[in-house]
């Protein structure tokens, strides 16, 4: 497992879901394993956001989040 | 509104204790906001909150399911919701058990005793740590199947439930088909909660420091049990049936369940214990006889008004249903009488001709003209509160008493719950947000006692938080989040008397707990303990009760003799002296304010104390009555009455309504009112009810006055009048029984002094003033103090031909098992030196320490500062080596400590100074008088031999500040410097709502008593309140009134600048 925490480019859905992003190469999204709201450091005035755990055609596992009313997208983790 | 299509089943409010962000005002109205039918309380392992629920969910009009999230063994959690009452007995019971049968504030309930009381309740499958989803989200899928198979027996399909939760927290989606798979498989049906902890996501960060608080964490730590996301909101239908889209029956299913939810809490129910009654005999006929036979003892004849009195109390009483009450009473009181333990009825219990038959008051209300509808009415119907003063030492041994008689299951004593106040609040909140922790104590101890919402207000009002150089903005969040949680409960404690009596066992109304030092309490306050049907009795412990025992006791050990009861209440010795405004010690008549009436009013018999103890409380003040009664009393100011009607009714207090019971009496004479209907009317004005209500009461009463023969107009200026009283009034009745008391000890100071004040300060923390002041006014009074000593102090002070010798109890650190051994060894042969007491005695080094340094030893040796070198090596010689100190009284002297002897404790342990075998002390001089003054001060917090004041003022000078003696000599309005040890600053409230300030200046001859006023206050507040208060310097001018003297302040400063030799 990697910790990447970078901003990517990602396709999504109407409903903001992400079917595809880019990490060196595209990767196409073929299930959505798990999906959870992080609240995160509220006290500093961190907006909450949506973490998406993702497979890939490739059979890659990542996860992908999204701050509230924000438009970027992030990779946070690689999974082995 | 439509019904909306969903229930929250899984709600938790403030208490489930630092686990709840939002009020239950909030949660219902946010459930009706939704347009819910029903909303369900799951509080962890208790059901505090199910009352005031029921209430509001029924005001507002949706049905309120009682229920509790359990914590099973394992720690596993279950939700559990009641059908009906059975349901809601069976939740008392659980709990109950999970409570009691475990370790203080960890309840677990056995899953034997979940299907011992499972009968009438439904059972969700609960949060992440119910069995079953913890098992299903570590992926143990038999476990889960086997422990849901477990539930299903106890509970069956109709009545078990697997819980959804809309929470969207990692997990989310696999817990869901994990649920929903199993329910498939056992053929039983899926509920969805949300497992609300807030009414919204804005009170998520509200929940999040309370989890920090509870679990000790700070606000950047990691904790499991803090939430990752806010989802845990009372989510509206429509979020929930987005959330859970896929599971459209768990949601209806919350609809079935809360239908199948009848209501399970009954509120007043006829609770109150049935008296264990003679055969053939019942409460009614029981109470009539005693009554009687009371009566003919208390009255001897027994009058035509007597038995009219006693027909219609009892009448009453009966007709309510509260003769067993009333019987249970007599039996608490018959006991403690007795025993010879020392009691008094108090409060409007004392309006009763019956009580004071019954020897439960010492009021004759007969004869004070006291209406009985002040305590009970039929109209008002509500249960009696009789609250009786025991001394303090045996307040238990009457409870025991009472647990006994009617068996430790039917009785318990009542819960408080401590809430959240500003101070707490800072330093919970603030420790959660990780602010330095010194800084939270300045701040908390800075601030006056408020509310938590009070705050930000608080910080421009009062000077010393003004001008305390704190920066205040930094805490702008931490405040917000107080003002947020600003009443919240924190923790159960135990209602100091309320003791609550069941004709059933407790446990099928209320779960009881275990509350500190092993008190098992409801887990109802005395509100809703008396909203559910409950009687509470306040057994009250009274200081002042042992006070007076323990004088009694002096006295007789004096060779005197005074027959308390015999006190001759018209002894014009005593009341020439209250005249004075001399009454420090003296029970409900020591405070600054009551001096100061004390010394104008000119009391003469128990009428005028009865009126002084009603005059001096907020109201009162407030509503400024006192300059009035005074003016008329002393005929400065005419006493007229509006009608003739009103002369008998308000003559004994010049025309004044002082009492809530000339209310009634005016409301019957005037409009003709039954006392029923008056006592409403007093209550209307009392309590400040609406605008409304005030009318409609006003309306009636008027025009009943009219019928009765009284002109319109007469009768809206008495109705005007009343209500412009009547709320700052106070009960006659309760006066009347605190005045009794209140002139005895009067008598007993005036008359014997020494041997009440020795009682007094052997029963501190009592009365208004602390043991310093309390020495100063025997020293004033002539008698002399004797220092503590080893061989001649006992454990209470005592009285040694017309002086007081301190006792070793007041000596810092001591223990009761060390105090025990002082005296047992030297009732053997008292101590011959201070080796012989340090062997002997066994007493470890701290209290050796104290007791040298507050002059106990110095019969043995004079030198203190030599017997502070020697405790080491005279420890270190025990036989037995018992010089170890207890772990509390380790700290005990370390700011004594300030020795300036070349010698550190650590070197002294390596010299013997050559007296290992016999007693030779260091050549070194003793402390300084005033190094003596100031160990005495900290170890006994009184000084013997001298007021610091005094020492000061001969060493120091104290140029131009006059003593509380010499301030006598000033004519009125002459301008004075005085000083002296600040007592008790308060800012009671004023009617102006302007800031006023009371306190006491204390030096060596008495108290001088400043009264600073607002422009004054606003300037040096900031040196009297927010933190320890230097002595003090006042300037300012002499306010003569009647006898009493104080001082008008226009400037304070700090003592020390008058210390002019220094």
């Amino acid at each position: 497992m990697k910790i990447v925490d970078k901003q990517i480019q990602t396709l999504t859905r109407r409903a903001k879901v992400p079917i595809a992003f880019n990490y060196h190469g595209k990767h196409q999204i073929v299930g959505i394993e798990d999906f959870w709201l992080e609240s995160g450091e509220w006290w500093e005035g961190r907006p909450e956001r949506a973490v998406y755990r993702v497979r890939t055609t490739k059979g890659g596992m990542f996860e992908l989040y999204r701050n509230k009313g924000q438009a970027p997208w992030f990779l946070y983790k690689v999974y082995d | 509104m439509n019904t909306a299509p969903f229930v929250h089943l899984h709600v938790h409010s403030p208490f489930s204790f630092l686990d709840g962000g939002s009020t239950l005002e909030k949660l219902v109205g946010q459930a009706v906001a939704y347009g819910m039918p029903a909303l369900a309380l799951t509080d962890h392992n208790n059901l505090c909150g199910a009352v005031k629920f029921q209430q509001l969910a029924e005001e507002k009009g949706i049905k309120p399911i009682i229920g509790t999230e359990l914590t099973l063994a394992g720690d596993h959690h279950l939700t559990l919701l009641a059908q009906n009452p059975t349901g809601y007995a069976n939740l008392c019971r659980l709990l109950t058990k999970a409570h009691l049968n475990n370790e203080r504030r960890k309840p677990q309930a056995a899953l034997a005793d979940l299907a011992a009381h499972s009968e009438g309740l439904i059972a969700l499958s609960g949060c992440r740590k119910g069995e079953i989803p913890a098992l299903l989200l570590h992926r143990r899928y038999r476990e889960a199947l086997a422990a849901a198979e477990r539930y299903l027996d106890i509970f069956g399909k109709e009545r078990f439930f697997l819980e959804i939760q809309a929470d969207l927290l990692p997990g989310f989606s696999g817990l869901l088909k994990g649920l929903g798979e199993l329910a498939e498989h056992l053929g039983i049906e899926l509920t969805a909660t949300n497992n609300v902890h807030f009414a919204g996501k804005e009170d998520f960060p509200v929940h999040d420091l309370l989890t920090c608080v509870r679990t000790l964490t700070g606000v950047t730590e990691v904790h499991p049990e803090r939430r990752l996301n806010a989802e845990n909101y009372l989510k509206s239908p429509q979020k929930m049936a987005q959330t859970l889209r896929r599971c459209p029956q768990a949601l209806a299913n919350t609809l079935k369940i809360a239908a199948a939810c009848s209501p399970a809490l009954s509120l007043n129910q006829p609770l109150f214990p049935l008296f264990p009654l003679p055969r053939g005999q019942t409460a009614p006929e029981l109470l009539r006889h005693l009554a009687y036979q009371g009566a003919e003892s208390r009255y001897g004849l027994l009058t035509q008004a007597v038995r009219e009195r006693l027909e219609h109390e009892l009448g009453i009483i009966n007709q309510l249903g509260f003769a067993d009450y009333f019987l249970l009473v007599w039996d608490v009181a018959r006991y403690a009488k007795n025993q010879g333990i020392r009691f008094a009825g108090r409060g409007s219990a004392a309006d009763s001709v019956v009580a004071y038959c019954l020897y439960i008051t010492e009021v004759d209300s007969l004869a004070r003209g006291l209406l009985f509808e002040r305590f009970m009415s039929l109209e008002r119907a509500q249960k009696p509160d009789i609250d009786i003063d025991f001394d303090s030492r045996y307040r238990d041994k009457v409870a025991n008493y009472i647990y006994q008689k009617y068996g430790a299951d039917k009785v318990a004593t009542v819960c408080t719950y401590n809430t959240f106040q500003a101070r707490a609040a800072i330093r919970d909140i603030g420790k959660a947000l990780d602010f330095p922790a010194e800084e939270i104590d300045r701040i908390a101890k800075k601030m006056p006692w408020l509310h938590a919402d009070d705050i930000e207000a608080a910080l421009a009002k009062f000077p010393e938080l003004r001008e305390s150089g704190l920066p205040w903005p930094k805490y702008a969040q931490l405040f917000a989040i107080c003002a947020k949680i600003a009443g919240f409960p924190r923790f159960i404690g135990t209602h100091l008397g309320g003791v609550v009596v069941c004709r059933e066992p407790l446990t099928n109304v209320t779960p009881l707990q275990e509350a500190a030092k092993g008190v098992v309490v409801t887990q109802f306050d005395k509100d809703y303990i008396e909203d559910l049907g409950l009687v509470k009795l306040d057994l009250l412990s009274l200081r002042t009760m042992a006070a007076i025992d323990g004088s009694l006791v002096n006295i007789r050990s004096q060779g005197k003799k005074v027959d308390y009861e015999q006190i001759p209440l018209d002894d014009k010795q005593t009341y020439a002296r209250i005249n004075q405004g001399e009454t420090i010690g003296i029970f409900q008549l020591e405070s600054p304010a009551q001096r100061a009436l004390q010394s104008r009013l000119n009391a003469s018999k128990l009428e005028d104390i009865v009126a002084s103890v009603a005059l001096i409380r907020p109201g009162p003040i407030k509503g400024n009555m006192v300059e009035p009664f005074i003016a008329r009393r002393h005929g400065l100011e005419p006493v007229t009455y509006l009608h003739p009607q009103l002369e008998p009714i308000l003559a004994k207090t010049y025309g004044v309504v002082l009492f809530q019971e000339q209310v009634l009496e005016i409301a019957q004479a005037i409009a003709g009112f039954s006392p029923g209907e008056a006592d409403r009317l007093r209550r209307v004005m009392s309590h400040a009810r609406s605008r409304q209500d005030m009318e409609k009461i006003g309306e009636e009463f008027i025009k009943k006055s009219i019928l009765n023969g009284v002109e319109r107009e007469v009768a809206e200026t008495i109705f005007s009048y009343m209500a412009g009283y009547a709320s700052y009034g106070f009960c006659e009745a309760h006066a009347a029984a605190f005045a009794t008391t209140a002139f005895k000890t009067a008598y007993l100071v005036e008359h014997y002094p020494a041997e009440f004040f020795a009682a007094v300060l052997s029963q501190q923390p009592m009365g208004f003033y602390a043991p310093h002041t309390i020495c100063v006014e025997l020293r004033r009074r002539g008698v002399a103090i004797l220092s503590p000593d080893v061989n001649a102090s006992g454990k209470d002070f005592s009285v040694e031909q017309g002086r007081v010798r301190v006792s070793l109890r007041q000596v810092k650190n001591m223990r009761e098992e060390e105090l025990d051994r002082i005296i047992a060894a030297r009732r053997i042969k008292p101590y011959a030196s201070f080796r012989d007491f340090c062997r002997r005695s066994g007493v470890s080094k701290e209290v050796l320490e104290s007791l040298v340094l507050c002059g106990a030893c110095d019969s043995l040796h004079p030198n203190r500062r030599q017997l502070f070198w020697a405790i080491r090596s005279e420890l270190a010689g025990r036989p037995n080596g018992a010089s170890e100190s207890s772990g509390k009284a380790q700290q005990g002297n370390k700011a004594l400590r300030t020795d300036k002897a070349p010698l550190s404790l650590n070197a002294s342990a390596n010299l013997s100074f050559g007296f290992e075998s016999e007693e030779v002390y260091p050549d070194i001089p003793d402390y300084t008088p005033e190094e003596k003054l100031l160990n005495e001060y900290a170890i006994l917090g009184i000084t013997v031999r001298e007021h610091l004041v005094s020492f000061w003022r001969r060493h120091y000078g104290l140029t131009g500040i006059t003593t509380s003696r010499e301030l006598s000599r000033l004519a009125d309005g002459e301008n004075v410097r005085v000083g002296g040890i600040v007592i008790r600053p308060h800012r009671p409230p004023t009617k102006s709502g302007k800031t006023v300030v009371f306190f006491s200046l204390e030096d060596e001859f008495g108290l001088v008593d400043v009264t600073m006023f607002e422009s004054i206050y606003q300037q040096y507040g900031g040196l009297l309140f927010g933190g320890k208060c230097p002595p003090l310097a006042v300037s300012g001018s002499v306010q003569r009134r009647g006898n009493g003297l104080s001082v008008t302040a226009w400037k304070v400063e700090e003592l020390r600048r008058y210390f002019t030799n220094r």
